[in-house]
C-alpha cells in the first residue's frame, strides 16, 4: 500500500466511524444554546457568500473612485486617462522615470502602443533570467479585470504576457479599461470569463455532473494574478517598506471611456 | 549596566553580539517550557518587541472589521467553508490530485516529515538542483527541511525577508505570519551588516534605515532568484475542481520562487484543500484581515500548470507533496478535528496575553502560542510537548478571534484531558474508537502526585458534609494560615477566608435548602 | 446550523424566562468561603425583588479547577453532586462567571454519553450569572441611595466577557447608580491572569499578566475595583496589596446593594 493509500484509507476510515457514531448516539438533538464542532454543513449555508466587509454592496457608480482609492491607499500611483491620451500619458511616464528598456507584452493592444511609442519593445521572444534582472527597467501589462473592493488588477499571464514582465522590473505599468471594473473578487469567480480561465471549475458539481471528466482540452491558465499594489514588507520592526522582491512602484492607468469619467 | 549607543560599536562587537544571540536562542531550546517562558519574561527588549507588535496587529486587524455583524457572518462562512472541505476530505484530495495531474503538475503524499524530505530530496536530485531558493512555508519548517537539504550538501536560502534574517540568525521563526517579530531594528541592522554579504562578496554597511535594509536585503535575493536551480513554496489554499494552488504575499518572493527557477516543488499539508473558487475570496479576505489588517495581500498568485509551450517563463515542473504528518489522527479525533480548519492567519497568537509576554521561541515549537499549543501535542506527541498546554489561562481572546472558528480554548483543555487521561491502556468494546479517538502520548502527563490531589479534592467536594466541615476549619483557622504559599504569594497577598462561609450565614438566614414540594415554584410570579 | 459556541464568538442571543418566584443560589466556592457578603447581598437583592432565594446546604464547587485540568473523571464525581443539589425546575443564579460558564456551555459536555445528561443540559439551560438574571430576567431598576459619590474601575472576568456574554450587564448594573461613576482600565478585556490553577502551575506568566493589570487598574485612579467573579479579585487586589498599593474590591453584588439600601 502506498502513502497515498494509507493517508486516504485513514481518512475513509475515520469518516465511517463518525458517521456510525453519529448514528447510534444517544445524545438528543442539540439544543440551540449548545455547540457541536465538525458539524455537517448543510450545501445553503455554503453557498452564500459575504461581501468584503465595509464595502456592503457597492453600486457600480462607486467602484471607480474606491478601486482607486484602495490602490492608493496601498503606494500604487493611478493616472485617470481617455483612450485617445493613453499613449501621450504612457510616453510622459517613461519620460519622467528616466527608464531604459521597456517591455511590453505582444497582444494586440501591447503591439500597437508600441507602435506608437517606440520606447516600448515588444516581447517577443524569451528573455533570459540575466536579462529581466539586469537590464529591464519597466514592464507594461494589460490588466483583465479590475476588482474595486480591494483595489485589486486582475493578470493573466501567457504566451503574450510572460509572468516575470509584472514581477521582476522595478517599475510595473498596468493599463486597465474601467468598462472591465468588478465590485470584487466574488463577483469575479461568478462571472463566466472567470469560469472559462478555470475550465474544470465544477460550481455545479453537485448537480451530480463531473464537470472535471468532461473538460475537453481546456486546461487552467497557467498563472493568473491578484496585483494590489507595490511590493512590500513590514517584517522590520512592522515598519513598512516598498520594493522588497517584487516591483518598487506600480502605476496604474485607468482608461476611461471617451468623453468624461463615469460616475 | 552603562548603555553604550551602538554606532560606537566596532564590526566585530557587533559580530559578537549577534552570536550571542544565536547561542542564547540555541541555549534556550534545550530547556523545558518553564524555563523558557521564564527567560522570555525576564528579557525586557524581547517583550518590548513583542508587546508592541501585538498591540499592532491586533489594532490592524479590528481596522480590518468595522462592522460586528458583518464580521459574525464573515466568521461564520469561514467555518463552514473549512468544515466543508474537512466533511469531504479524501474526496476533495483525489479530485485535487486528478485535477493538478491533468493540468501537468505532479503530486506526491508524504505520511510524515523524514519521508516527505526524501519526497523532495530525490525530486531534487533527479533534476541536479544545488541551489534552492525558498518562500514562506510553515509545513517545511514542520517537518525540519532546510537543515535535511543542507545537510545533504543542497543550499536552500530563505526569502521571505523575515524568514531570511531568521536564517541569517540561525534561529526558527517566532510567530507565523511575521517570523523575524521578535527582533528591533538594530538587532537586525547589526545581523544584516555581520552575516550578510552581497553578491560581489562586499560588505553590506551597517545601517538602521528601514528602506536600506530591505534594499540591501532585496539585492542579495534577486541574484538567488535568478540563478537557483529550485523554488519550494507553500500552499494557502489548493482549489480541487480547477487543480489550482494559490498563493498569498506581500513581497513577490513567493512569486519569485515559483516563476524564476525550473523547478517548484510546493508543500502542504493534507488539510488546506477547498472545493472550487466560489470559496476562496471569503477565505482570502478573512486571512488577509486577520493576520495583517489588509484587505487583500499585494500578491495573490494562482498556479494551474507548468510551463505551457508558447509561454516565455514559468518553470517546467512542479510538484505538489502532500504532508500528512498527524493530521489524518487529528482527523480522527471527534472533539480536536476542528483543528484542521486552521488558516495559519496568526490572529490567535497576537491576542494571546501569553504569547505576548512570552513570545514564540518559547514553546520551542515550530507553531507557537493558542494554535501551536493545539497543533504541537497532536504532531510530536503529548510527551515532548504536553507542557505548553498549561500555559493558557483559558481566557478566549483567541477563539474570539479565530476567523474560522476554532474554538481553541476548549482543543487546549481537551488536550489536558488527554495528557492526563488514565485509559491509556484500557480497552473497551469500542475499541476501534479508542484508538482513532485520542492523541500520541496519551496519559504521559499524568503524575500520581497529581492525580491524588484531584482526588482528594474530589472526595472532599461531592460529600457536603465533608465540605461544609473544611470550609468550617478554613473559616474558624484562617488567622493561622501561611502567609506565604508557592507560587501565588510570590507577587500577592494571601487571600484570608471570612468568618463564616455563606452556607453558615444562609442557613442562619433562614434560607430554604430545597423547594418545598408542591409549592409550584416553577411558576413565574406577578 | 452551527449554533451558540462558548469560545468563539457572538451568535445567537440567548432567550431568557418570564420573572420566576424563586431560584436558585450558586454560591459557588470562592464566594462560599472568601467573599460570602457577596452571597448574602445578592440574596437581599432578589428577595427585595420578590423572588424567593433557595439555596441548597448540598451544594459545593462546580468542578471546574478539576475540568480546566483535565480530570474529567473527578470533575464529573463533582458535578453530580450538582445535579443532585439544584434538580428542581427552577433558574439557578450563579455568583461567578466562570462557574456559570462552566454549568451553562460545560456541563453539557462533561456528561455527553453519560447517565446524567440529560439533567445536566436542563441544569445548563436554567443557569444564569448574576448579573445577567438581574438585568435580563428581573429588569432590575436600581435607585443609589448613597449620598457618597464614588469612582469604580469594573474588571469583567473572561468567562464573564467572552462565555457568558454580560460585559454590557455588568457596565448597566454600575451605570444605573447615579453617584457612581464608572471608569474602565486600558486594555480592559485583557485577562487579569488569574486563570485558575494557571496562577499555579505557570505561576511566572499569570504574576506579568496580574502586575500589569494591576498597573492599569491602579492608573484609573478609581476608588474601588468591581468584579463579577472572585478569583479575579483575589488576583488583582492581592497583587496591589502585596505592591503596597491596596485598593479596595468587591463583588458587583455587594456594591449593588450597599448603594441601594
Amino acid at each position: 500500500m502506498s502513502s497515498r493509500e494509507r493517508i486516504l484509507n485513514a481518512l475513509r476510515s475515520s469518516q465511517k466511524i463518525s458517521a456510525s457514531a453519529a448514528a447510534s448516539s444517544t445524545s438528543a438533538a442539540m439544543p440551540e444554546l449548545l455547540s457541536q464542532s465538525g458539524s455537517e454543513m448543510q450545501p445553503e449555508a455554503l453557498s452564500e457568500a459575504v461581501s468584503e466587509p465595509g464595502f456592503d454592496t457597492l453600486a457600480p457608480s462607486q467602484w471607480r473612485q474606491t478601486f482607486i482609492q484602495n490602490l492608493q491607499d496601498n503606494h500604487a500611483e493611478v493616472i485617470e486617462v481617455t483612450a485617445s491620451q493613453l499613449a501621450d500619458q504612457l510616453a510622459q511616464l517613461l519620460q519622467h522615470h528616466k527608464l531604459g528598456r521597456c517591455l511590453i507584452g505582444s497582444s494586440d493592444s501591447g503591439v500597437a502602443l508600441a507602435r506608437q511609442l517606440p520606447q516600448l519593445e515588444v516581447l517577443e521572444r524569451e528573455l533570459s533570467n540575466d536579462e529581466w534582472f539586469r537590464q529591464v527597467d519597466a514592464g507594461v501589462s494589460f490588466a483583465a479585470f479590475g476588482l474595486a473592493a480591494t483595489g485589486s488588477l486582475v493578470l493573466i499571464t501567457g504566451p503574450q504576457e510572460p509572468r516575470r514582465l509584472s514581477l521582476v522590473p522595478p517599475l510595473h505599468i498596468v493599463i486597465i479599461q474601467q468598462s472591465r471594473l468588478l465590485a470584487d473578487f466574488n463577483q469575479l469567480v461568478a462571472d463566466d470569463e472567470w469560469q472559462t480561465l478555470f475550465g474544470r471549475d465544477g460550481r455545479d458539481g453537485r448537480d451530480g455532473r463531473d464537470s472535471w471528466d468532461d473538460r475537453a482540452d481546456r486546461a487552467p491558465a497557467t498563472n493568473v494574478l491578484l496585483i494590489s499594489g507595490p511590493s512590500k514588507t513590514a517584517d522590520i520592526q512592522q515598519t513598512l517598506a516598498y520594493g522588497a522582491h517584487g516591483p518598487k512602484q506600480l502605476c496604474v492607468l485607468l482608461v476611461t471611456d471617451e468623453g468624461g469619467h463615469h460616475g | 549596566m552603562k548603555h553604550i549607543p551602538v554606532q560606537q560599536l566596532s564590526t566585530s562587537e557587533m559580530a559578537a553580539l549577534v552570536d550571542r544571540e544565536e547561542h542564547d536562542f540555541a541555549d534556550m531550546q534545550q530547556r523545558h517550557f518553564k524555563a523558557r517562558a521564564k527567560m522570555s519574561l525576564e528579557n525586557e527588549s524581547l517583550r518590548a518587541s513583542f508587546l508592541g507588535a501585538s498591540n499592532f496587529l491586533v489594532g490592524k486587524r479590528q481596522a480590518m472589521f468595522p462592522d460586528t455583524q458583518q464580521l459574525e457572518r464573515l466568521r461564520d462562512r469561514g467555518e463552514a467553508i473549512r468544515q466543508h472541505s474537512l466533511n469531504h476530505l479524501p474526496e476533495l484530495l483525489e479530485r485535487l490530485e486528478k485535477n493538478l495531474t491533468a493540468n501537468g503538475i505532479q503530486v506526491h503524499w508524504a505520511e510524515t516529515a523524514e519521508p516527505a524530505c526524501q519526497l523532495i530530496h530525490t525530486i531534487l536530485n533527479d533534476n541536479h538542483a544545488k541551489t534552492v531558493v525558498k518562500g514562506k512555508s510553515m509545513v517545511t519548517e514542520e517537518i525540519e527541511l532546510n537543515h535535511y537539504l543542507e545537510q545533504r550538501g543542497i543550499e536552500c536560502l530563505e526569502s521571505d525577508m523575515g524568514e531570511y534574517l531568521v536564517q541569517l540568525a540561525k534561529e526558527t521563526p517566532s510567530h507565523i505570519i511575521m517570523p523575524a517579530i521578535h527582533k528591533n531594528k538594530a538587532q537586525i541592522a547589526r545581523l544584516m551588516h555581520t552575516r550578510a554579504t552581497n553578491s560581489d562578496g562586499s560588505d553590506v554597511p551597517y545601517s538602521e534605515d528601514v528602506d536600506e535594509l530591505i534594499g540591501n536585503a532585496r539585492a542579495i535575493l534577486r541574484d538567488k532568484f535568478m540563478t537557483a536551480d529550485a523554488g519550494i513554496s507553500g500552499v494557502n489554499m489548493a482549489v480541487a475542481n480547477s487543480g489550482t494552488l494559490c498563493l498569498v504575499e506581500n513581497e513577490g518572493n513567493g512569486r519569485m520562487t515559483t516563476t524564476a527557477p525550473k523547478l517548484h516543488i510546493a508543500v502542504s499539508g493534507i488539510e488546506k484543500v477547498v472545493e472550487d473558487f466560489s470559496q476562496v475570496p471569503d477565505l482570502l479576505t478573512l486571512l488577509t484581515r486577520s493576520a495583517t489588517g489588509q484587505k487583500i495581500t499585494t500578491y495573490f498568485n494562482m498556479i494551474s500548470s507548468p510551463k505551457k509551450p508558447g509561454e516565455k517563463d514559468g518553470p517546467e515542473q512542479v510538484h505538489l507533496v502532500l504532508v500528512d504528518n498527524g493530521r489524518s489522527r487529528m482527523f480522527s479525533h471527534d472533539t480536536l478535528k476542528p483543528t484542521l480548519q486552521c488558516i495559519r492567519c496568526g490572529a490567535c497568537m497576537n491576542h494571546c496575553p501569553v504569547y505576548a509576554r512570552i513570545g514564540g521561541h518559547a514553546y520551542g515549537s515550530t507553531y507557537p502560542g493558542p494554535i501551536g499549543q493545539v497543533v504541537t501535542p497532536q504532531i510530536g506527541g503529548i510527551e515532548k510537548h504536553g507542557d505548553m498546554l498549561s500555559a493558557c489561562s483559558l481566557n478566549g481572546a483567541c477563539g474570539e478571534a479565530c476567523p474560522v472558528r476554532i474554538p481553541l480554548p476548549q482543543l487546549i483543555r481537551e488536550l489536558r484531558a488527554e495528557a492526563v487521561n488514565p485509559d491509556v491502556d484500557h480497552v473497551s468494546a469500542d475499541s476501534i474508537r479508542q484508538v482513532f479517538n485520542s492523541v500520541k502520548g496519551r496519559g504521559a502527563k499524568r503524575t500520581v502526585a497529581e492525580s491524588l490531589i484531584w482526588r482528594g479534592w474530589s472526595l472532599l467536594h461531592r460529600q457536603p458534609g465533608l465540605y461544609r466541615l473544611m470550609t468550617q476549619l478554613l473559616s474558624r483557622g484562617r488567622k493561622l494560615m501561611p502567609a506565604r504559599l508557592g507560587a501565588w504569594t510570590e507577587s500577592r497577598t494571601m487571600p484570608q477566608a471570612a468568618p463564616h462561609s455563606l452556607h453558615e450565614l444562609a442557613r442562619k438566614r433562614g434560607l430554604a435548602s430545597q423547594p418545598v414540594p408542591g409549592d409550584n415554584l416553577t411558576e413565574t410570579s406577578k | 446550523m452551527s449554533s451558540d459556541n462558548r469560545d468563539t464568538g457572538p451568535r445567537s442571543a440567548r432567550h431568557y424566562p418570564a420573572r420566576p418566584k424563586a431560584v436558585y443560589l450558586l454560591g459557588t466556592c470562592l464566594v462560599d468561603s472568601f467573599y460570602p457578603q457577596a452571597g448574602m447581598d445578592a440574596i437581599s437583592l432578589l428577595e427585595r425583588e420578590g423572588v424567593e432565594v433557595i439555596f441548597p446546604q448540598q451544594q459545593t464547587c462546580c468542578g471546574q479547577p478539576a475540568y480546566n485540568s483535565g480530570y474529567d473523571e473527578q470533575a464529573r464525581q463533582v458535578a453530580r453532586q450538582q445535579l443532585a443539589a439544584f434538580a428542581a425546575d427552577i433558574p439557578v443564579v450563579v455568583m461567578m462567571g466562570s462557574c456559570a460558564a462552566m454549568l451553562h456551555h460545560d456541563y453539557p459536555r462533561l456528561f455527553a454519553g453519560e447517565p446524567e445528561e440529560a439533567q445536566a443540559r436542563a441544569l445548563a439551560g436554567r443557569s444564569y450569572e448574576f448579573s445577567e438574571f438581574m438585568v435580563n430576567v428581573l429588569q432590575l431598576e436600581l435607585t443609589d441611595n448613597s449620598r457618597q459619590p464614588l469612582t469604580v474601575a469594573l474588571h469583567t472576568s473572561c468567562s464573564a466577557r467572552r462565555s457568558m456574554r454580560v460585559a454590557e450587564q455588568h457596565k448597566a448594573l454600575l451605570s444605573s447608580l447615579s453617584g457612581v461613576q464608572l471608569v474602565e482600565p486600558q486594555r480592559a478585556t485583557e485577562c487579569c491572569g488569574f486563570g485558575g490553577t494557571f496562577a499555579v502551575k505557570q505561576g511566572d506568566i499569570s504574576a506579568a499578566m496580574a502586575k500589569d493589570k494591576a498597573d492599569n487598574m491602579a492608573a484609573t485612579g478609581a476608588d474601588m475595583i468591581v468584579s463579577g467573579d472572585c478569583g479575579c479579585l483575589m488576583n488583582i487586589a492581592g497583587t496591589l496589596e502585596k505592591q503596597g498599593r491596596a485598593m479596595p474590591a468587591k463583588h458587583l453584588a455587594t456594591l449593588l446593594w450597599e448603594r441601594s439600601q
